[in-house]
């Protein structure tokens, strides 16, 4: 057992408004966000955060397999990259296997099975069955290919649990760091959307935004011990992870009792950033539950819905906020990122400020 | 109810095995499953699902006892099976909602076959107009659909979590509904892995060579391919302190779990097994265990050139003094019974080894005639052993280089409810 606290020490992210966390703030302070539209079929015009087949030219002259790589893999490989790179992590000597990588995502790799579904079996012989992109239909494609890229020996999993995905990465990652399993994790969500998605998901307006998005939120996080061991500054530190509790229940209920699990008090929170595709509704759900000077905010107003992503990304809108504020966020230590899980769930990541940055 | 909360994992919380359920090639029921290994045949047959002549021919262990039901997934007509099963082995009560069951399911492609319909359609415009009925085959696409259908009807209200890892999938969900229980966010999970066989992935196997020609040979120097499978394979775990409050009837105690990754390629994988290794060693630090201590090794043996190859280099170091001495454990590999089952096979190769260790049986290795190590790979039928026989080794691996290790042992006597 160990009392060692967690740091997330890099952060990436690739959505709609381009790449890296900048891109995430940009459209955090835009306000509501335009998204482009597509058509579909029957004439309709579908909103989407569209990112589409990624060109991240830093990316393809780090690996040279880059170009193998399916757009869903690319995602999280280009949000890793930046994680990494700001981390400093790839600089110390030594093995890496005590570094991995979990990830989360509610559709994985659906465009790639699409892709390869074109084969025919005609005349006797099966045509146009490609290896190459079998390989893509994985939904632990991008996990691996960041393993891979990046010789990360460690633990790695990649869990398909709907909206809550990346958070339930967090929850495993969390358990495997605290009892000294890994040393450092690359932790965060992946989604992709084709046209399936567009046409044919089943819209619940109380818990979904209306605007898709694809992308992906990564996050480095790791052992203090392991840092400090590596010569890593504090100062440069984005945040301490407090913990991520998961609990059932109504959002109202539910928040309380996630901070008091974790040892935090409601009146040291200064942003709560909710998944819920309406603010008006998270006032009317949480309001009361909340002191005042909490900014209550629903990220997917201005980001989108990334599904399995989710997690990911808000992780680094709310570690953006807190390093354009300089002083906490609002003046207090605190700040918590809500995913909704499968059923009843919700996930609460809680970070605070790293005193001495 | 709030869990989480900055925990370090308790492992003084001790985790147990109450209850089975299996769908497969031998049939339905985990008894069904265990009689046919012991008796050393196989479930392999030639494919049924559609003409497999265009592809050279070849086996499948297909559930073929079960028939397919027009407009209904396969993947949950085997997942339901497998649960009636399992909630009555364990004796676990379904009619009321509790929000402290969890469900951690692992598969590869879920829903795939009946997908297809809706990838084709939908590759190009113009595309058909949406419907219910189509909008229902993506859902239950979605590769999360068989964990929320099996909590619906379990009645389980508390953590749901998918794992999307190929071959370890189901032995990952058994490592995470572990780390459910022991940080307390359930108190019983349901953990395992589904998956039904498709043409789809037949054809991905098929175009990477890596099937076999006539039969699934792990560790032989004949070996040429796997065969694949389907099936739904459940475990039911819980706390033992619960187990014992309620008098069940307990299986075997799931003391370690490690995973790792080869990083080396995402579809060969790391030739010296130094991954593998890895993930091994972590399960047993995690089980407070030595490789002295492990008595079998229910390995992933896929009958690939490559994996069995790496899986051997694997425990040739870690239990090198053992075989140093001619003490190596026994080995089987199970595909060659049921198949490669992909999103089950882990939990399908955790469930037949707490049979063994329950009944004090080695589980053999169907179609080996020439083992690629001069170890003591179990041939022929079961092998009653009088050797000690607790603590079991189960070991998988996976495209995207992911490795798995579970350490599963008896409870000393007495320590049984």
């Amino acid at each position: 057992m160990t009392g060692e606290r967690l740091l997330v020490t890099g952060i990436g992210a690739v959505t709609w408004n381009g790449l890296g966390v900048e891109a995430v703030g940009r459209a955090l302070n835009g306000g509501a966000a335009t998204f482009p539209s597509e058509e579909t079929s029957e004439g309709q015009s579908v909103p989407i955060g569209r990112v589409g087949r990624l060109r991240d030219t830093d990316a393809a002259s780090f690996y040279p397999r880059w170009g193998q790589l399916d757009t869903y893999s690319r995602y999280g490989f280009s949000a890793a990259r930046m994680a990494l790179e700001e981390s400093g992590i790839l600089a110390q000597e030594g093995g890496r296997d005590r570094i991995g990588v979990l990830l989360g995502t509610a559709f994985g790799c659906i465009e790639e099975n699409q892709r390869f579904d074109r084969y025919e079996v005609e005349d006797g012989v099966v045509r146009g069955a490609s290896p190459l992109v079998f390989k893509g239909t994985v939904d632990n494609a991008p996990a691996g290919w960041i393993a891979v890229a990046w010789k990360l020996q460690g633990p790695n999993a990649t869990f398909v649990s709907g909206d809550g995905a990346a958070l339930e990465a967090l929850w495993s990652a969390e358990g495997l760091l605290r009892a000294n399993r890994a040393e450092a994790l690359v932790v965060g969500g992946v989604e992709r959307f084709v046209d399936l998605h567009l046409r044919l998901r089943r819209r619940d307006a109380s818990r979904q935004g209306e605007t898709l998005s694809e992308g992906s939120g990564v996050a480095i996080v790791e052992r203090e011990d392991a840092f400090l061991r590596r010569g890593g500054d504090l100062a440069e530190v984005r945040a301490e992870l407090v913990g991520v509790a998961r609990t059932t229940g109504q959002l109202g209920d539910a928040l309380p009792s996630a901070l008091k699990g974790l040892g935090v008090s409601l009146g040291d929170v200064g942003l709560v950033s909710v998944a819920s595709p309406s603010e008006d509704e998270l006032l009317s759900e949480l309001g009361n539950a909340l002191p005042e000077r909490v900014e209550l905010v629903a990220d997917k107003v201005r980001l989108g819905e990334f599904h399995g992503a989710w997690g990911g990304v808000a992780l680094c809108a709310a570690l953006y906020r807190l390093g354009a504020s300089g002083a906490g966020w609002n003046g207090r230590p605190h700040a918590v990122v809500h995913a909704f899980g499968e059923g009843r769930e919700n996930f609460f990541a809680v970070l605070r400020e790293v005193s001495g940055r | 109810m709030t869990v989480g909360a900055g925990q370090v994992p308790a492992t003084d919380v001790r985790v147990v095995v109450t209850g089975l359920g299996m769908v497969s090639a031998a049939g339905t029921g985990a008894s069904t499953a265990w009689s046919l290994v012991q008796e050393g045949r196989t479930g392999l047959r030639p494919v049924r699902l559609f003409d497999a002549e265009p592809y050279g021919g070849a086996l499948a262990g297909e559930a073929v006892h079960l028939e397919r039901i027009e407009g209904t997934d396969r993947s949950l007509q085997l997942l339901a099976l497998a649960a009636d099963e399992l909630l009555e082995d364990a004796g676990w009560d379904a009619s009321s909602p509790d929000p402290r069951l969890g469900v951690v399911l692992g598969t590869s492609q879920g829903a795939i076959e009946d997908a297809r319909g809706i990838h084709r359609d939908f590759l190009r415009p113009p595309y058909p107009d949406s419907s219910d009925e189509l909008e229902g085959i993506f859902e239950r696409y979605r590769p999360g659909y068989g964990t929320e259908y099996l909590a619906r009807r379990l009645g389980a209200e508390g953590p749901r979590a998918t794992v999307g890892m190929v071959c370890v999938s189901s032995s990952v969900s058994i490592i995470h509904g572990v780390d459910l229980l022991r940080r307390g966010a359930a108190t019983r999970v349901v953990a395992g892995g589904f998956e039904s066989f498709s043409q789809f992935v037949f054809t991905g196997f098929h175009c990477i060579g890596a099937l076999a020609a006539d039969a699934l040979r792990p560790f032989d120097d004949a070996r040429d391919g796997t065969v694949l499978g389907e099936g739904a394979v459940l475990l039911a775990i819980e706390t033992l302190d619960h187990a014992r409050e309620r008098g069940a009837n307990i299986y075997a105690e799931v003391v370690g779990g490690g995973i790792s990754a080869d990083a080396f390629h995402m579809t060969a994988p790391d030739p010296e097994g130094r991954g593998l290794e890895r993930a091994v060693r972590q399960a047993l630090q995690d089980a407070s265990m030595g490789p002295a201590d492990i008595d079998y090794i229910c390995a992933h043996g896929t009958g690939t050139v490559f994996n069995d190859g790496m899986e051997c280099k694997a425990f040739g170091r870690i239990f090198a003094e053992l075989a140093e001495d001619g003490r190596m454990p026994p080995i089987s590999g199970l595909k060659s019974v049921f198949g490669h089952t992909l999103g089950a096979a882990g939990a399908l190769d955790a469930l037949i080894s707490v049979l063994a260790l329950r009944d004090g049986v080695l589980p053999p290795t169907v179609a080996h005639e020439t083992p690629i190590e001069d170890w003591d790979f179990v041939r022929g039928q079961g092998r009653q052993t009088d050797a000690r026989l607790e603590v079991a080794l189960s070991t998988n691996s996976a495209f995207g280089g992911n490795n798995s290790a579970l350490v599963l042992r008896t409870l000393p006597e007495g320590a049984s409810a």
